[in-house]
């Protein structure tokens, strides 16, 4: 009976050293340095301007209007925080590619698409203008979809198509080295510079 | 066979917490949080309307001023009008590089890697795919290191793969009438019974609980997806929950009394069976006498012995639950 208290307690110990190494002093360290060397990327990649939270960067917002770009589909909620303020979320659908409603939502989708864009340069819809992200909040589309959509922002705008060109080439990440990566157009970016809030 | 506390503590501080800090700083330097502050509000450029029961109202008219929203020109009563988008922030960084290097599922945000601020580029996602196979690659040359035999180590990995290593000596021993033999130790009925559970377990486990659940009427009512698709969130389940895993299929509402004993015991059975068996296979086998290598000893470090381990393997751990998991996706792609 003495060995077994005696592991017991040998244990009980580990259980706690450990809890305050990995628990503890390794997320107060990791804390620590990435608010000293990565301030804003730790803080959730928020665009501030003039004191003002106009987004993050990283998460996408949901566009309609014709003078703004449109992202992925997003699937919306709404859920309200502690302080009793309604707040907007997105997350995935989690359909099958197979199934009859998604058939019908993609058809829905594409329609509304080529409604929004008469002047569109082709009649094939980037696909990732029509199908929602894994997440439901990728931030980004490919340069074809944000192309795809520049005659019918310029012409709600009253700018050139060289202006509105300027602007998508602007938030453009391009592949590093040519493999890693994909061309992507941040939306949120080019929504934020099309109002002039972003310069 | 080694010291518990001295392994526990070495593994955890020599190598797994430099591992973890290394990852997590990498990673916040690419946009993971890492805050104290558990989320954000930011303000939406364009409001979004919502009706009384939470379901997003496309094509809607906002009038921010009035606080009415119209629909096709008729006032939708009750509807919420949100002008913020929540940013979930908190201590992300720390916790998703322990995730990634114990290559476990759910992730910080829900959806593991596929969300931007768990993921939020290129580079964390090349960083995020190599933090998973390290350790399990590392541990190969480990094991190797360990017995002293350096091709031992390519080619076998985990706990799993020496089950499968001990039934390949057995049925190559079969083959060419040798007695079998690991390491330089026989194996005998003994090891071979626990070898075979150590193998057999997950597959079983997996199998013969998804059976029971597929005729259980309630189930039904926790997949989101009819037919095929169905089939294999049910599947994928009990494959997460027996694989040391932590995801579920997406839509699978595993919070039912039935799927949660089930599920757990699929976790118990596939995890700590073949534990068992390996470590009741290393005491028989240590405390067995070393056999000299001779001419008659099959080796298990050549070409011929990879290629027989990796047939096995096939053959048992693949064809076991494969062809199953595989139902789902196939149908689905046929109709």
């Amino acid at each position: 009976m003495k060995k077994k208290s005696h592991v017991i307690g040998k244990a009980a110990g580990m259980v706690l050293t450990m809890t305050i190494i990995c628990g503890v002093l390794y997320t107060i360290a990791v804390t620590g340095i990435s608010q000293l060397f990565f301030h804003d990327k730790a803080n959730g990649s928020v665009i501030e301007i003039d004191g003002k939270k106009y987004g993050c960067e990283l998460l996408a917002q949901q566009f309609t209007g014709d003078e703004y770009m449109w992202g992925r589909i997003m699937n919306l909620s709404v859920f309200t925080d502690q302080d009793g303020n309604a707040k907007m979320y997105s997350g995935p659908s989690n359909l099958s590619s197979k199934s009859e409603e998604y058939e019908k939502l993609i058809d829905e989708r594409v329609a509304k698409i080529r409604e929004a864009n008469p002047d569109a340069d082709t009649d094939k819809i980037p696909e990732d203008l029509v199908t929602c992200s894994g997440s439901g909040l990728d931030p980004d589309i490919s340069l074809a979809a944000a192309q795809y959509q520049l005659p019918r922002i310029a012409e709600a705008r009253g700018m050139s198509e060289e202006d509105m060109e300027a602007v998508i080439d602007e938030c453009t990440t391009h592949k590093i080295l040519g493999i890693f990566g994909e061309e992507r157009v941040n939306v949120l970016k080019v929504n934020l510079m099309l109002d002039g809030i972003m310069e | 066979m080694g010291n518990f506390w001295t392994d526990l503590t070495r593994s955890t501080l020599y190598v797994l917490m430099p591992l973890s800090l290394v990852v997590a700083l990498v990673i916040a330097s690419q946009g993971v949080p890492q805050t104290m502050k558990a989320a954000e509000s930011v303000e939406l450029m364009e409001p979004v309307a919502f009706d009384a029961d939470g379901n997003y109202i496309e094509n809607a008219e906002i009038d921010l001023e009035n606080n009415i929203v119209t629909l096709d020109g008729e006032v939708v009563e009750d509807a919420q009008i949100v002008t913020e988008e929540i940013v979930p922030l908190g201590l992300a960084a720390s916790q998703v590089a322990i995730k990634q290097l114990g290559t476990n599922g759910g992730g910080y945000y829900g959806v593991n890697s596929a969300h931007p601020l768990e993921n939020p580029n290129w580079f964390s996602n090349l960083f995020e795919m190599l933090s998973l196979l390290l350790i399990p690659a590392a541990l190969c040359f480990t094991f190797g290191r360990e017995v002293e035999d350096k091709k031992q180590g390519v080619g076998c990995g985990l706990y799993g793969m020496l089950g499968f290593a001990i039934l390949t000596v057995f049925i190559a021993g079969l083959m060419v009438g040798r007695t079998p033999e690991y390491l330089g130790k026989k194996i005998e009925p003994y090891e071979m019974k626990w070898a075979v559970l150590v193998c057999l377990a997950t597959p079983i486990a997996i199998l013969v609980f998804s059976g029971i659940a597929a005729i259980v009427p309630s189930v039904a009512d926790s997949l989101n997806n009819t037919g095929a698709h169905g089939l294999s969130e049910m599947l994928y389940a009990y494959s997460s929950a027996g694989g040391n895993n932590g995801s579920a299929f997406a839509g699978f509402g595993a919070d039912t009394p039935f799927l949660n004993l089930t599920l757990a015991a699929t976790m118990l059975i596939a995890r700590f069976l073949p534990i068992t068996g390996i470590l009741a296979i290393a005491g028989s086998m240590v405390q067995k006498k070393k056999l000299a290598v001779t001419a008659g000893t099959l080796s298990t470090s050549n070409g011929m012995f990879v290629f027989l381990l990796i047939v096995i393997v096939l053959l048992i751990g693949a064809l076991s639950f494969f062809p199953a998991l595989a139902l789902g996706p196939i149908a689905e792609f046929l109709s």
